[in-house]
């Protein structure tokens, strides 16, 4: 079993820091949870205070529905890859991987076998008489794995482990550790500030922003319905094109205008806009993926002109920053579509496929 | 002209300065020195090999020395070892705070003004005297007779604590915090995180330590000569007293002598430890 109820939880470091604020959170027994977000959002304190490292200001937090805000760290079950691996560079591979077994008592023998077995899983076997110095990343990485797998604990925390990889190894430690938590079928509780380890690793995503949760959702849902415009900028590579709009009601349909253009929106959006008293004139941000900006067809009837400002060519698909109105947006197209810097194109922007925010509370609507 | 070449020649223009320093007052004098170790004679020098050697094995005096030396290396530099590294270790968990350069202040105090303050403490009218009196007790020589050694090598720990224990809190301070994390995951001993983790990690910080308490030790002639002059109690004559003596007596031969005996005998410990260093590697 490995299940965590977070209740409230706040964190205040001496001099008035507040890294974590009423964090509320349910996570399931063998669940792939990480937490993202920007720099200094309260990630890496929160999976501290889970570790026991750092302790709790204020919440409730428990480990199989026992209450763990006082248990001292190796009371609770927990092992922890740190970002910097932090392995003893004194010791050798075994050595590392087996002090965690020794201080709690297990027998000698149980540790060999116990260390040989996770050693062949990880292919890490030639590399147990070697120091970490003598280690690449990758292995580094690997043996900091092994060290937290030969504990077979309630619940693994990962702070950044991929972060000291190169792009390449990043990429195929990501699928290692997705199999190693299917295999394990143990909790996980990963921080990264990456989204794109994110939304290819994590069952559940909390997303954070300044110590709050901003979204808790799987990574379909956190792509396809991002509830604030924080979470829907954080998700998504290129991040989703913001534009100032006005409303503008109209007896078929409703509108949403700027820059002289005029967009259709979709009457599930007008209707939920005129239940919650939006005026006519009333300004919105507008969200749009840009990978949902297409080109428009010769007999569209609401196009928003662009000139090309740069293009980045990415390979299959093609960036091409733009201007539009008196506003900047990228959009990414098929690389099949020949375009350059100075061209002049007519856009479409798929109703189904806008998000309206609210301008004050940057919430969606 | 090869860039490379003019770059190792402007190399040598800024060690210049400070490597005829180390060859006016180090190396060239060490040499000297050397060169009197094998030779006999002020006016009419000899080359004598290793005469004076043996001299200096034989003579009571440096005996004498070498003992007390060896007696009050090897009971004042563990202890300030063990003593520095234990604050050190509270400072770093917050245990106690102290100011840094409260801790230096034993090193930087002029041994005579540090002397009179030890003497208002523990000499024969000072402050523990005058509790003792008070208890009814008759008052204790610190200063002289038996309890010389073990007051010389108390001043000697003192004044060497604090410094050492701003080197190890350096060393300490190094340490990545997150190996305490991993550590106290399996274990909430902070005893065995110390023995395990910690003293590896900065085996090489105490063995400088251990390294300049011996040198310190040998500087503690300033003090036993402040309060003794030449010849201080027998418990209390150390190598220094025995070189400076020599010194006095125009018998440089004999001074450097010991003086290379004491270089070996460090060079020694230092070839030790880097060997053993090297074989954990």
């Amino acid at each position: 079993m490995g299940s965590l109820i977070f209740k409230n939880i706040r964190k205040v470091y001496p001099g008035g820091v507040v890294a974590v604020q009423d964090f509320n959170l349910n996570v399931d027994d063998k669940e792939f949870i990480v937490l993202v977000g920007p720099s200094g959002c309260g990630k890496s304190t929160l999976l501290k205070m889970i570790a026991g490292i750092e302790d709790i200001t204020d919440g409730e937090l428990y480990i199989d529905d026992i209450l763990i805000n006082d248990v001292q760290p190796k009371g609770r079950d927990i092992a922890m890859v740190f970002q910097n691996y932090a392995l003893y560079p004194h010791m050798s591979v075994y050595q590392n991987m087996a002090l965690g077994l020794e201080l709690r008592k297990v027998p000698k023998a149980e540790i060999k076998s116990k260390i040989k077995n996770v050693a062949k899983s990880l292919q890490i076997e030639e590399l147990m008489e070697r120091k970490p110095k003598a280690l690449s990343g990758g292995q580094q990485q690997r043996v900091a794995l092994g060290r937290a797998i030969v504990r077979n604990p309630k619940v693994f925390l990962m702070d950044e482990p991929l972060s000291n990889l190169d792009a390449k190894l990043r990429a195929e430690m990501r699928i290692e550790i997705i199999k190693l938590h299917s295999e394990l079928e143990t909790t996980f509780i990963y921080v990264t500030h990456d989204q794109t380890e994110a939304m290819t690793m994590g069952s559940k995503i909390v997303v954070m922003k300044d110590g709050c949760i901003k979204q808790v959702a799987t990574p379909r849902e956190l792509y396809d319905a991002p509830a604030n415009i924080f979470v829907a900028g954080f998700i998504g590579t290129p991040q989703m094109n913001f534009i100032n709009v006005k409303i503008m009601y109209e007896e078929e349909e409703t509108f949403i205008t700027f820059g002289g253009f005029k967009i259709p929106i979709s009457k599930k959006t007008a209707e939920i806009l005129k239940g919650k008293n939006y005026k006519n004139s009333g300004e919105l941000i507008m969200g749009i993926r840009p990978e949902h900006i297409g080109l428009s067809g010769e007999n569209e009837k609401y196009n928003v002109s662009g000139i090309v400002e740069v293009i980045e060519l990415m390979g299959s698909e093609t960036l091409a920053h733009m201007n539009v109105g008196r506003g900047r947006i990228t959009m990414k197209i098929s690389s099949e579509n020949y375009i350059k810097a100075g061209d002049k194109l007519d856009l479409i922007f798929p109703k189904e496929k806008l998000y309206l925010f609210d301008k004050e509370t940057e919430e969606v609507i | 002209m090869d860039p490379l070449k003019r770059t190792s020649h402007s190399g040598w223009i800024f060690v210049l300065p400070g490597f005829i320093g180390v060859l006016l007052f180090y190396i060239i004098p060490f040499l000297i020195s050397w060169y009197y170790t094998f030779t006999k004679g002020v006016a009419e020098i000899r080359f004598v090999w290793l005469e004076n050697f043996a001299e200096l094995f034989g003579s009571s005096a440096f005996v004498l020395a070498a003992k007390n030396t060896f007696k009050f290396i090897a009971i004042g530099v563990p202890i300030i070892t063990i003593i520095s590294l234990g604050l050190s270790l509270m400072m770093e968990d917050k245990l106690y705070k102290f100011p840094r350069w409260a801790m230096l202040s034993p090193m930087i105090i002029p041994v005579a003004s540090a002397l009179m303050g030890w003497s208002v403490i523990l000499g024969d009218t000072g402050i523990i005297n005058k509790l003792i009196t008070f208890l009814g007790h008759s008052p204790i020589e610190f200063f002289g007779g038996k309890y010389a050694a073990a007051v010389v090598i108390f001043i000697f720990i003192i004044k060497n604590i604090g410094y050492m224990s701003i080197i190890f809190t350096g060393a300490l301070s190094s340490i990545d915090k997150d190996y305490k994390a991993a550590f106290f995951l399996d274990s909430a001993s902070n005893i065995k995180y110390t023995i395990k983790i910690v003293i590896p990690l900065i085996a090489p910080i105490i063995f400088f330590v251990i390294i300049l308490s011996i040198v310190n030790s040998f500087q503690m002639f300033r003090e036993v000569y402040a309060i003794y002059g030449d010849y201080p109690p027998q418990c209390v004559y150390l190598l220094q007293n025995f070189m400076n003596n020599n010194f006095f007596k125009l018998n440089y031969q004999r001074l450097s002598t010991s003086a290379f005996v004491i270089i070996m005998g460090m060079s020694v410990i230092v070839a030790l430890f880097l060997h053993f260093q090297k074989k954990s590697d």
